[in-house]
């Protein structure tokens, strides 16, 4: 079976839309897919958290207007729907604390890993990618 | 089994393969989708998972793309 890893490490919703995007459709191809989260990115997994588009305000009202017009579905289902089909999710620690949040903060589903779990990982992938 | 979605692609994607987990060998999945790179995509999809392309036609403001499932020594 083919596996992809994705290294998310940007927290605006756009990194995090394709992050899901791609790995919806390897599962659909039965690829292994396990995303990795770092730095900023760790806070969009929090159960608290809201995924923001970075942009001005008027340009995000518009975006999230020409989204609901589109029905594009929203993250935080695609989010969902990668969990139930076996997307594994990986939050690094060093940037969960740094967010001043703990394990128990985190998505369910979400699992904990540090930098090793990663690069075994993608030294064994055949598709890595960063977004 | 027909799967008439307003979701955008991955999404449809994985209403896919559920559909394809629950469909017997010979069964016929319909996909109506207004997102026109579906026709590529599942095309594709066919193509890496083994299963049966029949092809896609117009209905309305909606494509309408019909695969065939193929399970036996299929391990999709």
């Amino acid at each position: 079976m083919p596996r992809l890893t994705i290294l998310l490490s940007n927290n605006n919703l756009d990194a995090l839309y394709h992050a899901l995007t791609l790995a919806l459709s390897a599962r659909a191809l039965n690829w292994e897919v396990k995303v990795f989260v770092v730095s900023q990115a760790v806070a969009l997994f929090l159960k608290s958290s809201k995924p923001k588009l970075d942009m001005p305000f008027f340009a995000r009202l518009y975006v999230k207007f020409q989204m609901r017009r589109l029905k594009i579905t929203d993250a935080e289902k695609m989010l969902d729907d990668a969990i139930k089909e076996g997307v594994e999710f990986y939050v690094d620690e060093a940037g969960l604390k740094v967010i001043g949040a703990s394990k128990e903060d985190l998505k369910d589903g979400v699992k904990l890993s540090g930098s090793i779990t990663f690069l075994t990982q993608a030294r064994e992938s055949e598709v890595v990618l960063s977004l | 089994m027909i799967i008439d979605s307003e979701d955008v692609c991955p999404v449809v994607l994985v209403n896919v393969l559920r559909a394809f987990r629950e469909a017997k060998d010979g069964e016929e999945i319909i996909v109506k989708t207004k997102w026109e790179a579906a026709v590529t995509e599942l095309e594709k999809w066919c193509r890496e998972t083994n299963n049966q392309y029949l092809g896609w036609s117009k209905e309305g403001s909606k494509f309408v793309i019909r695969m065939k499932v193929v399970k036996r020594d299929n391990n999709a």
